[in-house]
Parts: structure tokens; C-alpha cells; sequence
């Protein structure tokens, strides 16, 4: 081969090189997904590629021990009363993607109040610390935000890596100035809730919960 | 003999796929087409994933219900590409649906938020990008440092065969 053949073939290479780095930073398109199946595994929820949104759906009935409050600053037992269900997620697919939650109570009594959260956020003195360090104030409505957002369909996500597993909890509790008249008449706090998650792309869309 | 001609057709094949791929860039940067990988299978049967679509900027006016349509995400993050359904004119909101979605999009996007019609696609394209997407550092370092060890070898190896080849020519010339 001539050595100007040699030149050109090298500098082909190099341009050829420079076509493929045009084509691999190309931004990447996806959509809104929002056409749920559901995958019920008990305790556990892995999804793939999610080109619609991934439901996991977990019911049960929840007895609770005690009531408590929020934004109490005399209530020192708020975590030794909350309920915290755990469910493993594991992201199998090869994009990142989101994980919703929404806890949704089926039961006619009032006063249920959940938390969605990772042991990443945990602090060490516990749930409520956390609570107060992540919402703004200890309102209904900044909880309500945070967990499902102001329009009801976003609101905090953990972004799991592809191949990522990871841990979400849901603290729930009752608040007893919602129960305080149907306790007194002998209620017992027995909670019927629907846990669901939501896979979702990582972009911002509206979700349907 | 042969060898010389198996470079040469490599050569020309290099040749051909570097002409090819430099006037596809070209085109494109002088068109103004903008390619998006698609990474979801939302739009299935038209736009698959792995494809990539080429889209123009286009006035909100020029847009018409029926045209794929690349939109920015409300918080500039990212992109999504659906079919355009119906167009609010007087509160400028575009409502959009995957072809393989079963309903319309839930919310409709702003006029602003469109960054370019669909002009044309092209299957697989879009795989180069998802690849190096999904790649950690470690891999690509991995993937590059391979492939120039299979080429350093092959060169290895050529050059032995030339180095034999011209040898035994010597020695049947003596």
C-alpha cells in the first residue's frame, strides 16, 4: 500500500470516528408512559425497560398499636408506634428510571398518614427527624406534596441505576386527632391500604396513580 | 497478489462507508435536522426503539394534528416524541399520543416546549447511542482497549504472513 493510501486510510479511520462520536451523543427520546400492568410478587418489585408505567401493588390491613401526631414536638414515641413496610425494587432494565409510591386507605376510618423513603435518607434519630429534615413544615398539605406532589401525580422518586436494587420503605401512621372520637367509642385501628409503586422513565411527565 | 487486492477492496470498502456516513452528518447539519435515539417503544410501528428520529424546527402554526412532534420535557431534562392529536391554537397547547398507547397523553405540552417535527427516521441508527448511554467508563475503556488489541494483532498477524510469503518468494527466486 502507498504511503499516501496509508494517510488516507488513517484519516478515513479518524473520520469515521468522529461520524460514529456524532451518532453516539444523539439525545435520547422517550415518552409519557402511564398504561399500568401490574406485577405482584409479594415483597418484591422488578421491572425492566419500562416503555409504559410498571405497577406494583401490595394490599393489606394494618393494625396499629397506637396513634400519634406529626407535628407534636411533645410526641417522643412517634417511631416506636409507626408501621414501616419495606418492599425490595430492583431496576433489571438497561435505563434508569423512577419509582413512585402511593399509599391509598381503603378503610372508611380516618387519619392514615404515610412517608415514602429510602435508608439512604434515613437520619439517625429516626423517622420523624427525618420527616422534619425533608418537608418544608409538618403540615398535611407539605406531606401530601412531598409524597404525591401538589397535582397529585408526581412527587418524590427514587431514580434507580440499571441493574440498581434498592430498599423503599413507607412509614405510615394514624393521627389521633382524626381517630380521637371512634377510639373513644371503642374502634379498633385496623387499616385496609393499597401500596402501589410506579416505574416509571426517567423524564418528567404526569404519572397516573 | 491477492493480498494487495484484498487491501485495496478493504481500502475502497472503507472508503465507500466514510463518504457515506461524512454526507449523511453533513445533511443533516445543514438541513438543521436534529436526531433524538429513540429509547422507549411508546411509538411502536412507527418509531421503534433503537430508530433514531431526525427532527426540524418547526413554528407551533406549522404544525398540524397528525405529525410526530419532538417536544422538551417541562424541566429541559430530557425529550419525548409522540403524535400530535389536537392542537389548542388559542391557549397554544399541543395534546399528543403514543401510536401504541392506548389513550392521549395525559397532559398537554406548551408551544415552547416543541423543539422539532419529525422529518424522517432511520432504523437502528439509534442503538450507537443507546450503547454508549448504558456504558460505564470502565466498559467503554474496556470495549476501545480490546478492539485495539484484535487490531494490533491482526496487523501482527499480516504482517508474519507478508514477512513469509516474501521470504519463501526469496528463497525459490535463489
Amino acid at each position: 500500500m502507498s504511503k499516501l493510501k496509508r494517510i488516507s486510510a488513517l484519516v478515513m479511520a479518524l473520520t469515521l470516528v468522529l461520524c460514529v462520536g456524532y451518532f453516539s451523543v444523539m439525545s435520547p427520546t422517550s415518552a409519557w408512559f402511564y398504561d399500568s400492568g401490574v406485577i405482584d410478587s409479594g415483597n418484591s418489585f422488578v421491572f425492566g425497560d419500562v416503555s409504559v408505567n410498571t405497577d406494583y401493588s401490595l394490599k393489606e390491613t394494618i393494625n396499629f398499636d397506637a396513634t400519634t401526631k406529626l407535628d407534636d414536638p411533645d410526641e417522643i414515641l412517634f417511631d416506636e408506634v409507626i408501621n414501616v413496610d419495606e418492599v425490595s425494587v430492583t431496576n433489571s432494565g438497561t435505563v434508569p428510571a423512577r419509582v413512585y409510591a402511593n399509599v391509598e386507605n381503603k378503610s372508611a376510618s380516618k387519619g392514615l398518614r404515610w412517608f415514602y423513603f429510602t435508608d439512604d435518607m434515613l437520619l439517625e434519630s429516626g423517622v420523624k427527624k427525618t420527616i422534619e429534615a425533608v418537608l418544608p413544615n409538618l403540615t398535611d398539605k407539605a406531606l401530601d406534596e412531598y409524597n404525591v406532589g401538589a397535582d397529585g401525580n408526581s412527587g418524590h422518586y427514587i431514580l434507580l441505576q440499571p441493574g440498581e436494587t434498592t430498599q423503599v420503605k413507607l412509614a405510615m401512621w394514624i393521627d389521633y386527632d382524626d381517630v380521637a372520637s371512634s377510639i373513644n367509642a371503642g374502634q379498633t385501628l385496623d387499616y385496609d391500604v393499597e401500596i402501589t409503586l410506579i416505574a416509571s422513565q426517567n423524564v418528567d411527565a404526569a404519572i397516573e396513580r | 497478489m491477492t493480498k494487495i487486492r484484498l487491501r485495496n477492496v478493504l481500502f475502497n470498502i472503507l472508503a465507500i462507508i466514510t463518504v457515506i456516513a461524512v454526507a449523511f452528518v453533513l445533511f443533516n447539519v445543514f438541513s438543521g435536522a436534529k436526531g433524538y435515539a429513540v429509547t422507549s417503544g411508546s411509538m411502536a410501528g412507527t418509531l421503534n426503539r433503537g430508530d433514531v428520529v431526525f427532527s426540524r424546527k418547526a413554528d407551533f402554526d406549522d404544525i398540524r394534528p397528525g405529525d410526530v412532534v419532538t417536544f422538551r420535557s417541562a424541566d429541559s431534562t430530557g425529550y419525548f416524541t409522540h403524535r400530535v392529536v389536537s392542537i389548542d391554537a388559542q391557549e397554544k397547547k399541543i395534546t399528543t399520543k403514543g401510536d401504541a398507547n392506548p389513550t392521549e397523553d395525559p397532559l398537554p405540552s406548551d408551544a415552547d416546549q416543541v423543539v422539532g417535527k419529525m422529518w424522517y427516521s432511520v432504523p437502528l441508527l439509534g442503538y450507537i447511542s443507546i450503547l454508549v448511554a448504558g456504558m460505564t467508563a470502565t466498559k467503554a475503556l474496556i470495549i476501545f482497549a480490546s478492539a485495539a488489541v484484535v487490531l494490533i494483532a491482526v496487523n501482527l498477524v499480516i504482517d508474519r504472513v507478508k514477512k513469509k510469503t516474501d521470504k519463501s518468494r526469496g528463497d525459490s527466486n535463489e
